[in-house]
């Protein structure tokens, strides 16, 4: 089968990796897994720590791994699971805080809704973080499906490899994604007018 | 149609988004965690094998104690049998 993403994955596969090795496929490859990141979690520190966390696996297990996909999927794959699994983490410590003593940590949960991302152009910061605000509350499908699309502009095969699905279910996904950020922006646009006016 | 307008304003808000740059000192992090990694297997490896070799040689010694014991509960039975020529 050929792979929608084409890397020079053999390359990098075959090969016990050095120091240099490893720094060139993190060039390669840093600011994707980064803004991906980024794009999920909406917290540079969060983002950064993902970051590290998917070079150490794929420094620990390149050598292990069968080219079933390219390598770029495979990035993608490793990122996407690592930040679901962040925030899936943060939910529990989030469950927590309800029972327990509330501490720094509920702060930097409660920040992610005044991220202002750093990519996005300036006259468009506002309006973004109303954006980022509502895909947080996506479903992880849609939201993976809605990010790859729209902010990492993937095609919808490229994201179905990606995702494991077929192509018609990512058209639904990115859909409906779409469909209810709409709905939630606009029952949003009552507040935002009340705050203006 | 307020409305519509901002909701596609914010929809459209992600276009033209530039692509963000880790901090530089970011591959260092990664390559010392990934060699304390491994310096820290390392260390765990050696007190694995230390901790399976003593387990080993400990099981050797009780094996060797108790096969002598049986050997000689053995040897008492026979020779109280044979001396009284009796046998229940």
């Amino acid at each position: 089968m050929k792979h929608l993403i084409n890397d020079k994955f053999s390359y990098y596969c075959n090969m016990a990796l050095d120091n240099k090795d490893f720094e060139k496929l993190y060039n390669q490859y840093s600011i994707l897994v980064y803004n991906l990141a980024l794009n999920y979690l909406q917290n540079i520190e969060d983002a950064e720590e993902i970051t590290q966390d998917v070079f150490i696996q794929i420094y620990n297990s390149l050598g292990k791994f069968q080219e079933k996909s390219s390598l770029k999927t495979w990035i993608y794959r490793i990122t996407i699971n690592k930040c679901l699994d962040f925030i899936k983490h943060k939910n529990s410590k989030k469950r927590f805080f309800i029972f327990g003593k509330k501490s720094q940590n509920e702060l930097e949960i409660l920040n992610v809704t005044n991220f202002e991302h750093p990519g996005v152009l300036l006259e468009n910061k506002e309006k973004a973080k109303v954006l980022f605000e509502i895909i947080n509350q996506l479903s992880e499908n849609q939201k993976t499906a809605f990010l790859l699309s729209k902010v990492d502009g993937l095609s919808n095969p490229e994201i179905a490899e990606i995702m494991n699905l077929s192509i018609s279910s990512v058209e639904s996904l990115v859909f409906r994604a779409k469909s209810t950020l709409k709905e939630k922006i606009s029952n949003k646009f009552e507040e935002h007018r009340k705050n203006n006016y | 149609m307020k409305a519509n307008n901002w909701t596609i304003e914010i929809m459209e808000s992600a276009n033209g988004m530039v692509k963000v740059l880790p901090n530089k000192l970011l591959f260092d992090k990664i390559q010392n965690k990934i060699n304390l990694e491994n310096k820290v297997s390392n260390k765990w490896i050696f007190v694995a094998a230390a901790t399976f070799a003593l387990l080993i040689s400990i099981n050797i010694k009780l094996l060797k104690s108790n096969l002598a014991k049986t050997n000689t509960q053995t040897e008492t039975v026979i020779s109280t049998i044979s001396n009284t020529n009796q046998l229940y």
